[in-house]
């Protein structure tokens, strides 16, 4: 519905009906599609059957320490002996408890956590805490500007585009803008098909937090005013489609998507669609067949997707991990995001 | 080619499926076939067909898309109890000794068991891994075998 409050102002109301909802302490049992290969949905009912009168267990995703899964982390303020039978629980190839830890902890000394914030330690599923954490604050603020002004920030922040090719993603989005200046709706595709073997690096954000895809994909939209945005996900990944599936229908019903989001008048159109196998199905015009029923298999080029893509309609094609960047650059601001990363590659990069 | 009457009224229901199910664009092409593939297990000739009908796309076209794609079986699967990932990261981790001792296990005795190699199944972390009963099962030694899988 649309009113006069600011998104901002809209979005504090969401968060505030649903904050009352989670519990502060809690067990967050890291199950994804890998770690459900190595017994994490039977190492969640053994947590559940310890901890099930002391505290609330939940499903998150997996934090990226692939080596130590099955894996369960106690949130805020546990008691310290849940935490130690915890690390006792865990069962993995380490001969011990300490190894373990070392391990763990050493894996994540060092990093700066953007794109990955959060994960593996807030319930997947729980867009309360999600908005509490600070989550859709890069969005209302996108809302707050026009959208040559994102555009604007996201160029003077230099992303890259993360999918492989590193190309500018402000510069996309401006060539994408002057063709749809000519009255040609844009389209916009988030590009999840990783078919890379050893390279699942968008699974875990869609797994971990599906609500930041979605938060990246809003902030994308509105810069280059795009009505409909298609999500494409591998095929493989059956727990990524879930779990974004269950995240967008939240979405819809709280008024983040949908028609007058957050009390503007933006109306944005976000469809899940499911490849059906394919390393070359991640490549952008092979992409666009798919997603209009013809043949796998890719387009020459020019003309380029931005200027005739989905339908002969400019469209805008960018992979899972560079938008999940925006959120960051939105509510920091570029120069924050500036600071990380080396001259020539700014940012922080997801290697899994 | 032939058809029964039985035949004739599953073609007829199948079109009504889709009818409630889908536009007749040729945007729905792909998610018809992940649904006939949900629910027949594989894409029988006769429902590529039917899809061309509702979507007003010529059935060598569907045929042609649907045989592009790695997942849509357009033959019935064929049973087998256990499937070994054979892709990058699951040899690197050693899924030849998997499917060496499954082949020794084979040659004892024939009737037990039947496997085939599969493609990349993406869980390269936690590789090797190995599917049985529909669920697959990660960091697999080849003595888990005879543990395990019994």
């Amino acid at each position: 519905m649309k009113n006069n409050k600011s998104p901002e102002a809209n979005l504090n109301n969401i968060g505030e009906k649903l904050s009352g909802l989670s519990p502060k302490d809690r067990i967050i049992v890291q199950v994804g599609q890998c770690s459900e290969a190595v017994g994490a949905g039977a190492f969640y009912n053994r947590v559940v059957e310890t901890f099930k009168d002391v505290v609330e267990i939940s499903i998150g995703g997996c934090d990226g320490a692939c080596f130590a899964a099955p894996r369960a982390v106690s949130v805020t303020q546990c008691d310290s002996r849940i935490n130690e039978r915890l690390w006792a629980l865990n069962e993995t190839q380490f001969q011990s408890e300490d190894s373990l830890k070392r391990a763990v902890d050493g894996f994540f000394s060092g990093q700066f956590r953007l794109t990955m914030k959060d994960i593996g330690i807030l319930p997947w599923d729980d867009l309360g805490q999600f908005i509490g954490t600070g989550g859709f604050r890069g969005f209302a603020k996108a809302l707050d500007m026009s959208p040559e002004e994102v555009i604007t920030v996201v160029s003077s922040s230099s992303l890259r585009g993360r999918g492989g090719a590193y190309f500018p993603v402000g510069l996309k989005w401006e060539s994408a803008a002057q063709f749809s200046d000519m009255g040609k709706k844009t389209q916009l595709i988030i590009n999840a098909e990783e078919g890379e073997p050893g390279v699942f690096k968008d699974r875990h954000l869609m797994e971990g937090l599906p609500y930041r895809v979605i938060e990246g994909a809003l902030i994308a939209a509105w810069a280059v005013a795009a009505e409909e945005v298609y999500l494409y996900v591998n095929a493989e990944a059956k727990v990524s489609y879930e779990r974004l599936n269950y995240a967008l229908k939240k979405c819809l019903e709280h008024g983040i998507v949908g028609n007058n989001v957050l009390g503007t008048n933006f109306n944005v159109k976000v469809s899940l669609h499911r490849g059906a196998g394919g390393y070359v199905c991640g490549e952008e015009s092979t992409l666009i067949n798919t997603l209009e029923g013809s043949r796998r298999e890719p387009r020459l080029r020019p003309p380029f997707p931005t200027e005739s893509g989905l339908n002969n309609l400019p469209t805008v094609i960018n992979n899972v991990e560079t938008i999940c960047n925006l959120p960051y650059i939105l509510s920091e601001g570029p120069g924050e995001f500036k600071k990380l990363g080396t001259s020539d590659a700014l940012g922080t990069r997801l290697s899994v | 080619m032939t058809e029964n009457s039985s035949e004739k009224a599953s073609r007829i229901d199948f079109r009504k499926e889709l009818v409630r199910k889908f536009q007749r664009d040729r945007s729905s092409l792909l998610p018809s076939l992940h649904y006939v593939q949900e629910t027949h297990g594989y894409l029988p000739s006769w429902a590529l067909e039917v899809i061309g009908w509702h979507l007003g796309v010529p059935a060598s076209e569907v045929y042609g898309a649907a045989s592009t794609y790695s997942e849509l079986n357009l033959e019935p699967y064929k049973v087998v109890d256990i499937e070994v990932c054979v892709g990058l990261s699951c040899s690197q981790l050693g899924s030849k000794a998997l499917t060496d001792r499954l082949d020794d296990l084979m040659k004892e005795d024939q009737t037990k068991f039947r496997y085939r190699t599969v493609p990349c199944a993406f869980l390269c972390s936690v590789g090797p891994v190995l599917k049985k009963d529909g669920s697959w099962y990660g960091r697999f030694k080849p003595e888990d075998i005879t543990n395990k899988l019994k």
